[in-house]
């Protein structure tokens, strides 16, 4: 016969039962049939657990809890030697609240020594029902936590709420019957600190017939009460030292005599022998029964409505007498006292129905229901329907929500709503499918054995089939958000594409073989010498390879590297005094342009404008207002004395596109090249300024984003007529690309299905893409042009898309146009 | 050269008289030391490791400092008396020689005829010793009544030959369902043979029946097939003769001998006992349809393969015949231990006997563990003290404690504590309740391992002597004795006991008469020494 034992631990007076007899007994086993009587086991009063060395094996420790506990010597008091020491017992009453609130004592393993109190009271056993408390701290972690600490080798651990296991009994004596069928009960159970409330409603089961149960349809109530046991405690223990008030407390062993006044039934009034400190031994007398009285006072509650009331308490006969009076003056209803051992016969009497399929009770589970996006609509979808009811001695298994994990997606985000808070669950990597794969996200529960198991699977998934994934609930993170917000996050999210900048690299400064180091030459530079400006120019716009250091695949060898980046920033680690230098010849330099400005002076080379511009977001500001201005001028058919060396009009407007990165002057020259974009080079100006600054976004307004649509389009148009598709091509490429930034403002700019300048530079885009794929064979790398027009197309779509596609871009730019201009 | 003793008597240090030195104690010159069986043997050394016995260390059980330089050493018992053990103490080679020891007997399963010899009754003893100790293994399940229930048995008459947790009666409760199952569905494999199949059954052919086929006279299959329309093919046949039926077969043998041997020849048996009954015949059953379905038995050393590994079943089978084969071991360590294990039931049985005091209340017990395996004889995990009674008729309070010391880092003189010299495993201090003034006096126990469970009269003279006149030559360590119990194994029905001054000599039997008798006399002796020892 399985052999199961029900434990009751509470620290005051621990109980076990057992409906087996034990090994060493002469009771007959197989006396099939018959009601199988209950074996009580006593794990005694205040109960402890003490831990010892063992005298063979030095290094151990053995822990040891129950009645050889109470009566060991071990961490009794100084008395008894070096056994005696005080740190070798530890309260179960104690370790009951470190494994349930998970206080972590680093001087005990909490574990390991609650283990030890329940052991000494379930040896020989297979299984055992442990009661837990009923209240709405006991959480599905504080479940786990405590099957945890009990669970050992061989040995099956089921929870039982402590309120289920009375009503239980009850209904096996009788004290509860079908004339309470559909009534509610409710159970207090008195506890350290004060009072335990739940109320459970009977209930006929419906599979069963002729057999109750209790329904649970939430969690009880804590009430903090003067008459806690611990306050009861107290009071006892100044009632013993006020009749022994010439004994020596502080120099014997603690006396137990207080907690057997107020709890044992027995042996309350049996002299103790202490042992004092020095070894010899003491006599102290008990206080009679008759002239302890506790103060029972109970505190005015809301009683609810059963009408019966079950109440369970340790204390001694007369007390709790006394107790249930005051309990029924205080609700005025009608209480019955429990037996001690109320709670471990009823957890017996749970296991034996468990065992045998019958429902021991009926418990309502917690909603849990996961935020998903259905036909692009964010709903909660319940994983346990609001409101279940469910038989407790199953495993619930909730229906599955069936989802589709995205093609090519390691993996997913899930948000989770357990009792109104909503947590975000970060799925582990699995190996991406190819396609869109149909799984199965379910819940299964023990009810009041820890928490749901939540699991994704997959019926043709192979990876998720054989390996499915399951939620670790300890690595959930409460997130501090609404439904609503959530549900703005969970909708899917246009690609944005990301800016360009250049990469800076150290080696441009330091110097390399054939590559002439730039910190000497800075330091030493004096812009007043024409050959130190033309080198200083080269030596800005120069690129050179290094060697690529991602690790991703298919990434280049090398990767190109200028020596400030697209910002003006240079890299890290670059000398102070270096930078310092170069600020300083800029900022010469920009004096020189603006004093050349003069109509009186003008210039006759472009070799200071070519160092200004092409010191990227370095450019000294009054040089950008000079290079704004000329390009103006130029547009416009005016004089600039910056116009007026040969070439220069290119080298401005490029410039003009490198220069410019704050969002007041990029409004400004976007505009200037907007009106004058059929010009030379303002597109391809206007394609650096889409793509670069980290402030374009902020400056796309519907009025700008609408003009470079059109242009971008009608630039696509224009090449389809020449059918040439080289630079202008990149250029106009760079536009749309730059323009879908603006999703980074507002992220759903430019979808295809609700913008008509998207659906217009998709036509256009798709007509070019024909073209190329026509003419592939006489097109530069019609490949990377096909794919990159793809890629824009995706991300106009908004289905997807390359985030990088800009980079791509401005690579392919740069590899075909060597940018001297 | 490295100084060696042998013991008679753990108290040979201070019986310093030349009339009982030859008694008690004997100086090893020669290369040879003679044990007889009247005493455990104790080994006095100065060598700081101790004996080491055939190239081992650690095999002997330290027992305590002596003097200032000398430890004394328990040696196990020979399974084999007739083989000679060599010792190894200090620089020295000694070899171990013994008299009239007898040898353990082989196997438990084997019925004697006519009269058992020493040897059997011996183990005998030693298994109802072990019986007493495993008792406390039964009664844990109710740890509030250990000792209550522990003392009941003992003096109630209930005191069983047999362990009631023995193996097999886990065993027999735990491995039916898996006897069932197996039964019902052994593993099988399916082995390809070579037969003449009809055309029609033939699914595969190998090089040989190509062979075979090729040579056939005839042109067709049907011409070859010839006038039975047979060719050589593979069939496949059930085979069940893998190893881990085999293991479960020799299982289900060994199993059915235990149970046989369990069960006592007689009519009326407990339930405990006919479950084993009934195991043993469900074994026998299970052994002839196996040997039926042509399973051979496995050899003891096999190697368990990946079924017998992982296969719950079979595992389970697996490691239940492993601990069955491991009874002989434990038999064999119950034996060479069995004066350890005789101190370490003395040491209850005085707690029983204190307990059943009229008037007595326990103040504090150790914790008792069943160890599953033994440690050199000591099967108990306890603490010191064992235990504290107070006697409240006569107002004394007993303080028992049980074990040996600790072996010291350094041996040095000075830190030699009180009585450890006197090598007795139990001590009881007395004294009385309130009286913060009286010193508290000790009653020395030893449990005396004897094999036929005799003590010559002079000796208990001779130990009242030593107790009442040597303490003077040996002020500092004896001033506070109170008394002394020699323990020893009671050899037929009755207990006996003698008195001479404030030495007692009780003899103790493992279970029914001499037991429930012993332990009344040990109560009674402790009561008088008790009385005497608080008196001042």
């Amino acid at each position: 016969m399985h052999r199961l034992t029900g434990l009751d631990l509470d620290g005051w007076h621990d109980l076990a039962v057992r409906d087996t007899p034990h090994e060493g007994s002469e009771a007959e086993i197989d006396n099939a049939g018959e009601e199988p009587s209950h074996y009580v086991i006593d794990g005694g009063i205040g109960g402890i657990v003490v831990q010892f060395r063992d005298e063979e094996k030095k290094l151990t420790t053995d822990f040891m809890g129950g009645p050889q506990a109470l009566a060991s010597a071990i961490g009794r008091g100084e008395g008894w030697g070096e056994i005696g020491r005080k740190n070798r017992r530890h309260s179960v009453k104690e370790l009951l609240i470190s494994v349930l609130t998970n206080r972590q004592d680093d001087a005990m393993d909490a574990d390991t020594l609650l283990r030890a109190a329940a052991d000494a009271l379930t040896s020989q056993t297979d299984e055992v029902i442990a009661t837990i408390p009923d209240h709405s701290e006991i959480d599905d972690e504080c479940q786990e936590r405590l099957i945890k600490a009990l669970r050992r080798r061989g040995l099956k651990v089921t929870l039982l709420w402590h309120p289920v296991a009375i009503v239980l009994h009850a209904i096996k004596e009788g004290i509860l019957n079908e004339a309470h069928i559909d009534m509610p009960v409710l159970i207090v159970r008195h506890v350290t600190d004060g009072f335990h409330l739940q109320t459970l409603t009977l209930r006929r089961l419906q599979s069963h017939a002729g057999i109750i149960a209790p329904e649970r349809a939430d969690a009880g109530q804590h009430v903090v009460a003067q008459c806690g046991l611990s306050g009861l405690l107290a009071q006892a223990q100044n009632v013993l030292r006020a009749a022994n008030h010439d004994f020596e407390f502080e120099r014997h062993d603690d006396s137990r005599l207080p907690l057997r006044l107020l709890l044992d039934d027995v042996e309350c009034e049996k002299v103790e022998i202490l042992r004092s400190l020095n070894g010899l031994w003491s006599e102290i007398k008990p206080v009679p029964r008759q002239a302890f009285h506790p103060e029972l006072t109970i505190p005015q509650l809301d009683w609810g409505k059963a009408k019966t009331v079950l109440l369970s308490t340790p204390l001694a006969a007369p007390f709790r007498h006394e107790l249930k009076k005051v309990l029924e003056v205080a609700s005025g209803k009608n209480v019955i006292l429990m037996t001690l051992d109320a709670a471990a016969r009823g957890a017996v009497i749970a296991g034996r129905r468990i065992e045998s399929g019958i429902p021991h009770y009926l418990d309502r589970l917690e909603q849990v229901s996961l935020i998903i996006l259905r036909n692009n609509e964010v709903v909660p979808e319940d994983l346990v329907p609001d409101n279940s009811v469910v038989a407790a001695n199953r495993e619930f298994v909730a229906h599955p929500v069936t989802l589709g994990w995205p093609a090519r997606q390691r993996t997913m985000e899930f948000y989770l709503r357990k009792g109104g808070v909503f947590k975000k669950w970060i799925t582990a990597d699995v190996d991406p499918a190819d396609d869109i794969q149909a799984v199965e996200v379910q819940l299964r529960q023990m009810p009041a054995q820890g928490r749901a198991r939540v699991g994704i699977t997959s019926r043709d998934w192979d990876i998720l089939r054989s390996r499915p994934i399951h939620l670790d609930w300890s690595t959930l993170e409460p997130v501090d958000l609404s439904f609503e917000e959530i549900a703005e996050k969970l909708k899917p999210r246009p690609v944005v594409p990301e800016r360009v900048t250049a990469r800076a690299h150290i080696i441009h400064w330091t110097g390399a073989d054939r590559l002439l180091a730039f910190e000497p030459f800075i330091l030493r530079c004096d812009p007043n010498n024409s050959s130190d400006l033309i080198q200083l120019g080269k030596m800005l716009q120069r690129q050179w390879p290094v060697p690529n250091e991602a690790t991703i695949e298919d990434a280049p060898k090398y990767i190109t590297t200028r020596l400030l980046d697209y910002d003006g920033q240079p890299p890290v680690g670059v000398n102070p005094d270096a930078l310092a230098a170069l600020d300083r010849v800029l900022a010469m330099i920009g004096k020189m342009i603006i004093d050349n400005c003069d109509p009186k002076k003008g210039f006759s080379d472009n070799n200071l404008s070519k160092v200004a511009t092409w010191s990227f977001g370095r450019c000294p500001d009054g040089v950008q207002n000079a290079v704004l201005d000329a390009v103006k001028s130029h547009f416009t058919s005016r004089q600039h004395p910056l116009l007026a060396p040969r070439a220069s009009s290119t080298l401005l407007i490029h410039g003009l596109g490198r220069i410019i990165i704050d969002p007041a002057r990029l409004g400004e020259a976007i505009d200037l090249l907007l009106e004058n974009w059929t010009k030379g080079n303002a597109i391809a100006a206007l394609a650096s300024l889409l793509s670069r600054p980290v402030a374009t976004p902020q400056v796309l307004t519907i009025d700008r984003t609408h003009h470079i649509a059109i242009i971008a389009e009608q630039s696509l148009y224009d090449l389809l007529d020449k059918a040439s598709y080289g630079n202008k091509l990149t250029y106009a490429l760079r536009l749309i690309g730059g323009l879908l930034r603006s999703r980074e403002v507002s992220p759903f700019e430019l979808i295809l299905s609700n913008s008509t300048e998207a659906a217009r530079l998709h036509t256009a885009l798709t007509s070019v893409h024909h073209e190329i794929e026509k003419h592939r064979k006489h097109i530069q790398r019609p490949e990377r042009r096909l794919e990159l027009i793809d890629g824009l197309l995706n991300l106009l779509e908004g289905t997807g898309g390359n985030a990088g596609i800009l980079v791509d871009l401005d690579e392919l730019d740069n590899i075909e146009n060597d940018n001297s201009d | 050269m490295t100084s060696i003793d042998a013991w008679r008597r753990p108290w040979a240090m201070i019986d310093g008289s030349e009339t009982v030195a030859a008694k008690t104690y004997k100086v090893v010159k020669g290369t040879e030391i003679e044990w007889s069986a009247d005493h455990a043997p104790i080994l006095v050394t100065d060598a700081p490791d101790g004996p080491c016995i055939e190239g081992k260390l650690g095999t002997s059980e330290y027992l305590g400092r002596v003097d200032s330089t000398r430890s004394a050493w328990l040696l196990p018992f020979p399974v084999k008396s007739g083989r000679h053990s060599t010792l190894h103490i200090g620089e020295r080679r000694i070899i171990s020689k013994w008299l009239d020891m007898p040898d353990a007997p082989d196997s438990d399963a084997v019925e004697e005829v006519g009269e058992p010899s020493t040897g059997v009754r011996l183990m005998d003893r030693v298994k109802r010793i072990w019986t007493r100790l495993h008792e406390v293994e039964e009664l844990i399940a109710d740890p509030a009544t250990l000792w209550q229930q522990l003392a009941y048995r003992w003096t109630g008459g209930d005191a069983d030959e047999r362990p009631k947790m023995d193996e097999i009666v886990k065993q027999a409760r735990d491995m039916r369902g898996i006897l069932d199952r197996l039964d019902k569905s052994p593993r099988r494999v399916l082995r390809r043979v070579h037969a003449r199949l009809p055309l029609s059954r033939i699914q595969e052919l190998d090089r040989k029946s190509m062979t075979w086929l090729i040579r056939q006279p005839g042109e067709t299959m049907a011409e070859q097939a010839g006038n039975r329309q047979r060719i050589l093919g593979i069939a496949r046949e059930e085979n069940f003769n893998t190893l881990e039926n085999r293991v479960l077969l020799a299982y289900t043998k060994l199993a059915r001998q235990v149970a046989l041997d369990y069960v006592p020849k007689r009519i009326h048996l407990r339930s405990r006992e006919k479950l084993v009954q009934s195991f043993g015949r469900r074994c026998k059953s299970l052994a002839e349809d196996l040997v039926k379905k042509g399973v051979t038995e496995a050899k003891p050393d096999v190697t368990p393969n990946f079924v017998l590994l992982n296969n719950p079943d079979y595992h389970t089978v697996w490691e239940a015949w492993k601990k069955l084969l491991d009874r002989k071991r434990i038999f064999d360590e119950l034996w060479r231990w069995q004066a350890r294990s005789w101190d370490e039931f003395c040491a209850l049985a005085v707690m029983v006997a204190l307990q059943k005091i009229d008037g007595a209340v326990a103040v504090a017990t150790s914790p008792l563990i069943f160890r599953g395996e033994q440690k050199r004889g000591s099967w108990l995990k306890t603490t010191k003290p064992l235990g504290v009674v107070h006697l409240s008729a006569q107002n004394i309070i007993a303080e028992v404690t049980y074990g040996r010391p600790l072996r010291p880092e350094t041996h040095s003189a000075d830190s030699i504590p009180q009585y450890e010299h006197l090598l007795a495993p139990v001590r009881i201090r007395c004294g009385r309740v309130g009286n913060q003034k009286a010193f508290l006096k000790t009653i020395l126990v030893w449990p005396q391992w004897s094999l036929r469970g005799e003590w010559p009269t002079d000796e208990v003279i001779e130990t009242a002597r030593m107790l009442k006149h040597e303490p003077r030559k040996l002020k500092a360590a004896l001033e506070f004795v109170a008394g002394g119990i020699v323990i020893i194994p009671a050899s037929d029905e009755v207990s006996k006991t003698a008195r001479i001054a404030n030495a007692s000599y009780l003899t103790l039997g493992a279970s029914g008469k001499p037991l429930q008798e012993g332990l009344h006399n040990l109560k009674d002796i402790l009561v008088t020494l008790l009385e005497e020892g608080a008196k001042g």
